[in-house]
């Protein structure tokens, strides 16, 4: 699991390594403010309010992270009861949580943040 | 036009989903386009909600689309060559296989060679040479399909060749030509899969 993590870590232009470390800060966030599950856009809300930024993270980037991060096992995913969905009148959600392991993935991806070589990149803001 | 903004962002959207999913396994096709088709009735309903002007919310979704695009095309890559590593191994097999694999290929390459060599002798003339060299590329474009179609290396080179030499010969043909290939190319490399599961429980 710790290669996979490392691989992912690496491969920072697949969009992985880009906004996984925004993504899993955000999912803390919400965790903290008692929504265990997220779904995409909860997320980009979140990682846009955070960074008082005007734009929301770009569909591919969101979810190609979101997905590369669940195969890394930082996150897990369940697709909402769909009745639930129709109560409300809305398409189903896919609802992530974040594991053990993202959760352990979180000091270390700020300790990736602060360091004076990210910070004079420009940090891994999603784009 | 600024109302429907939003509504159009969103279908161009829904377009550029459908097209860079096209081909892949139907499960994580209908996952991603589903995750979309969520991802933008909740942005539209939260920007809704906050007031914002239909121009600015069509703006936005059109801007999260294009710029997630590099992203998209990466992530199609990487699951398409997933898909061709474990659904298509090259090489190997019974020379029966073989010969069904690359029976058509071989069949493309000696009708090009026939067309480009013995017609223009046993007719005599230069015009026809010239024919039966547009007529091997036109034969080098449908053995590179054919052997895209059948997951074999080179496909796409060889298209790529036929669809240059076939423009050379013929100038004026250059931009139907390169149209009419990189169409074929696209509709190749990403057959659809049929049946189209419905959503995980």
């Amino acid at each position: 699991m710790r290669s996979r993590l490392r691989g992912c870590r690496r491969n920072r232009a697949s969009g992985c390594g880009a906004a996984r470390p925004t993504i899993l800060e955000a999912a803390i966030d919400l965790r903290r403010r008692g929504e265990t599950e997220f779904h995409g856009f909860a997320v980009a809300k979140e990682i846009a309010e955070q960074a008082e930024a005007r734009t929301l993270t770009a569909h591919g980037t969101l979810y190609k992270a979101l997905g590369r991060m669940a195969e890394a096992g930082l996150l897990e995913s369940r697709w909402e009861d769909p009745n639930i969905a129709a109560a409300e009148g809305r398409p189903r959600r896919r609802l992530y949580h974040i594991t053990g392991l993202g959760a352990q993935a979180v000091p270390a991806s700020d300790a990736i943040r602060r360091s004076p070589a990210v910070r004079h990149r420009g940090g891994l803001a999603p784009s | 036009m600024s109302a429907s903004a939003p509504a159009l962002a969103a279908g161009l959207t829904r377009a550029w989903v459908r097209l860079y999913t096209r081909g892949l396994p139907a499960d994580l096709r209908t996952a991603r386009q589903a995750e979309l088709e969520s991802d933008l009735w909740e942005h539209e309903h939260w920007r809704t909600t906050e007031g914002l002007r239909p121009g600015r919310m069509g703006f936005e979704i059109v801007a999260r689309l294009v710029a997630g695009m590099a992203a998209d095309l990466s992530w199609r890559l990487v699951h398409r060559n997933a898909r061709r590593h474990t659904t298509r191994p090259l090489g190997g097999g019974t020379m029966n296989e073989l010969l069904k694999k690359h029976g058509m290929v071989a069949l493309a390459v000696a009708l090009g060679v026939w067309a480009t060599t013995v017609v223009p002798i046993l007719v005599g003339s230069d015009d026809w040479l010239q024919v039966g060299v547009s007529v091997s590329f036109g034969l080098l474009i449908l053995g590179g399909l054919i052997a895209m179609h059948r997951g074999l290396r080179g496909g796409r080179v060889a298209v790529a060749l036929g669809a240059i030499g076939t423009g050379m010969m013929t100038l004026w043909l250059v931009l139907p030509t390169i149209a009419t290939v990189a169409i074929l190319i696209w509709l190749y490399a990403t057959r659809d899969v049929r049946q189209v599961p419905p959503l995980p429980a």
